[in-house]
């Protein structure tokens, strides 16, 4: 090789037009974009996508740098001349509580919901990342070999799918003993790949009748390279959808099952839990307690969910540019 | 009426049992059935197939669709679904080894290594997500036991070597970014890279316009004789097995009804199914004359005739013809093997009058 051919690749239609008006004689061409460069183009002229994205990427933040800035300390007290019973509404002088504060213990509210932010995305993000792992993995196999196989892995699926699973849940945590966050994200995901496999598992019947698979075949290409290289990434649009709207459906199972009793122990600030605590204090005037920590969890389930909408546009490969 | 025929196998008598005698024969299919079990019942889509091929010999399969050509190249290389699909009986012989007795691992290593195989889609044979360079590269060093970077360096050269401009290019782009003749060049060259023993071409030029069908065809044949594999081509394209292969295998129903060299088939053709074939393609000196066809249609696969399987579409047929089946047998005087009564004994005799009868036969529509 003389030239190094990379040093004539642009990245733009635009450029390359430049540069041939300017150098008629230049061997220049377009750079070659994989699926995920042409599906990040797509997403980001998508503006509820861009905003759903932001929006997500800010509660990821304040969820992960907020607790470290300002930590909920169950055993902190207020001094005893600022004793409200009824909790201080949202103020910022003379005391700094924007959200202010809850009834009786007087907590900051903000501290709560930073914190329930932090604990909510904690469980729901791990709970989807395992959730879709597994589900990916049973759908995959069952696909792609499909038999007796597919039948028998599928049939699991059925069966735990006719079970509803909010009760799965509340049993579950029951028995397995609720209160500590990891046991309830563990819950959540091993009840949640069900529809993960299924989605995984239909898109998989259809990949595996594609030439290049005859082709990877033929090249003596084994059968789990085939599945989990050849063919998960052609699979992958489909699940990072599901894995982001699956995100926001953990943040309100978590506080569905939270705010019955269920969850996560009391005392741990999830958004949940704070909602559960505000119940009664509604009624006593305090509404920001309860106003605050529901807003957080619209605005991430909203985020998500206008996330997940650009996504599935920008992955979808018959999309044009 | 005697039922019983004098058979003399194109394959040499009793060699049913071990590999084939001549070390010069690369792959030999003897007897080969190959089934579908549908709803309806059994589909025999390859129903007794026997041919063999040697080391650097060219094979046409033609036939039209549905005859099993296509089913006969996906049970050499193992890669039918079964269920539905079953392969009933026959052997494989390729290269001393029985593949049907292989197991799937071993199997495997012959895939890609010892036969690669080439589709009729290049538009969709490849995955869009790789760059052809990771494609290419992924079969080298899975058989060639090389690291990446030597793999990604003898891609560029299988590239080249199959004509593709600017390969250090080109091996970085992703399928979407080529036309479908540089697709198929890919795949050639993919099946290439890793020194095949075998190339098997199912219809590799169907799905490309007619200007680069002559270039694909004149690239597998010049590579063929440059690596010296041996070439089993499957079309249904007469041209394309005239300008390509030296032997050529009609097959009709899932058997094969005639064998020979292209010259004496394509010129002479001793089977009343090869000859309808060959008249029924349009031709400069039949301008404005209705075109010839086979009449009637392929048998129902679940309501067979019971006898020659093309005997209700042959214009020849007779009474043997309905209850007995004919075997492949040598036609007198030539090298061409026949599934057909008029080339036995019994049939010489009703050879003759039809032969008086038409003057001069259906022979020599190509000449």
């Amino acid at each position: 090789m003389d030239d190094d051919p990379k040093a004539l690749i642009v990245e733009s239609p635009a450029a390359l037009e430049e540069l041939l008006t300017e150098h008629p004689d230049y061997d220049v061409q377009l750079e070659s974009l994989n699926q995920w460069q042409l599906s990040w183009r797509r997403f980001k002229r998508h503006r509820m996508a861009l905003v759903g994205a932001v929006m997500f990427l800010f509660m990821l933040v304040v969820g992960v740098v907020g607790p470290v800035l300002m930590p909920f300390d169950k055993n902190s007290l207020v001094p005893l001349d600022q004793v409200v019973n009824n909790g201080r509404p949202p103020m910022l002088v003379p005391y700094f509580h924007p959200f202010g504060e809850t009834q009786e213990l007087q907590y900051d509210v903000l501290t709560l919901v930073i914190n329930g932010i932090g604990l909510s995305l904690l469980i729901s993000v791990l709970a989807t990342v395992i959730s879709v792992v597994i589900g990916t993995f049973v759908g995959c196999v069952a696909g792609y070999v499909g038999g007796f196989l597919d039948t028998f892995l599928m049939r699991i699926v059925d069966a735990l799918l006719a079970l509803p699973l909010i009760y799965l849940i509340l049993i579950a945590s029951r028995f397995l003993g609720s209160g500590n966050w990891f046991t309830v994200m563990l819950i959540f995901a091993l009840l949640g790949w069900l529809q993960t496999a299924r989605l995984v598992r239909s898109v998989m019947l259809s990949l595996r009748e594609e030439d290049y698979v005859d082709a990877a075949r033929v090249a003596g290409i084994g059968q789990m390279r085939i599945i989990f290289r050849h063919l998960l990434p052609n699979a992958m649009s489909p699940i990072i959808v599901a894995a982001s709207l699956s995100v926001a459906g953990f943040i309100v199972t978590e506080a569905f099952v939270s705010f019955l009793g269920f969850g996560v122990d009391p005392a741990t600030p999830t958004l949940g839990n704070i909602l559960s605590g505000a119940q009664e204090a509604i009624g006593a005037g305090n509404w920001w307690w309860a106003v605050f920590p529901g807003l957080a969890i619209v605005f991430i389930v909203l985020g998500v969910n206008f996330m997940g909408d650009g996504l599935q546009d920008a992955l979808d490969p018959r999309a044009k540019i | 009426m005697k039922q019983k025929m004098v058979v003399d196998d194109p394959v040499a008598g009793d060699s049913r049992l071990g590999p084939p005698s001549d070390p010069e024969t690369l792959l030999e299919i003897r007897d080969l059935h190959t089934y579908f079990h549908v709803m309806d019942g059994t589909v025999k889509a390859v129903d007794g197939v026997t041919f063999s091929l040697k080391r650097g010999e060219t094979l046409g399969l033609v036939g039209e669709s549905g005859c099993g050509k296509s089913v006969t190249a996906l049970t050499i290389m193992q890669l039918l679904d079964m269920p539905p699909g079953e392969i009933a009986s026959g052997q494989i012989w390729f290269d001393g080894r029985d593949l049907l007795q292989l197991d799937s691992d071993d199997m495997r290593q012959v895939r890609g290594a010892d036969i690669a195989m080439i589709f009729q889609e290049p538009m969709t044979s490849l995955n869009p997500v790789f760059t052809i360079g990771d494609q290419i590269s992924e079969a080298i060093v899975l058989h060639q036991h090389v690291g990446k970077k030597e793999a990604w360096v003898r891609s560029i050269d299988a590239l080249r070597s199959v004509g593709i401009p600017a390969p250090e290019r080109r091996v970085k782009q992703y399928p979407h970014e080529m036309s479908g003749g540089i697709r198929q060049r890919v795949m050639i060259a993919m099946a290439l890279s890793c020194n095949p023993k075998l190339l098997l071409a199912d219809e590799p030029t169907t799905a490309l316009d007619v200007t680069i069908q002559a270039q694909i065809l004149e690239l597998i044949k010049e590579l063929q004789a440059r690596t010296g594999a041996a070439l089993l081509l499957i079309t249904h394209d007469l041209a394309v097995v005239a300008e390509t292969v030296q032997n050529v295998a009609v097959m009709y129903a899932g058997r094969i009804v005639e064998t020979g060299t292209v010259e004496e088939v394509l010129l002479g053709p001793t089977h009343p199914y090869t000859q309808g074939l060959l008249n029924s393609i349009p031709a400069l000196h039949k301008r404005g004359q209705e075109l010839d066809v086979i009449k009637g249609v392929v048998p129902n696969p679940f309501r067979m005739p019971p006898g020659c399987k093309f005997e209700p579409r042959c214009p020849y047929s007779c009474d043997l013809c309905r209850t007995s089946e004919p075997e492949l047998v040598a036609v007198p005087g030539r090298k061409s093997h026949s599934r057909c009564f008029l080339q036995t004994h019994e049939g010489a005799a009703r050879r003759g009058d039809f032969e008086r009868a038409a003057g001069s036969t259906v022979r020599g529509v190509m000449g």
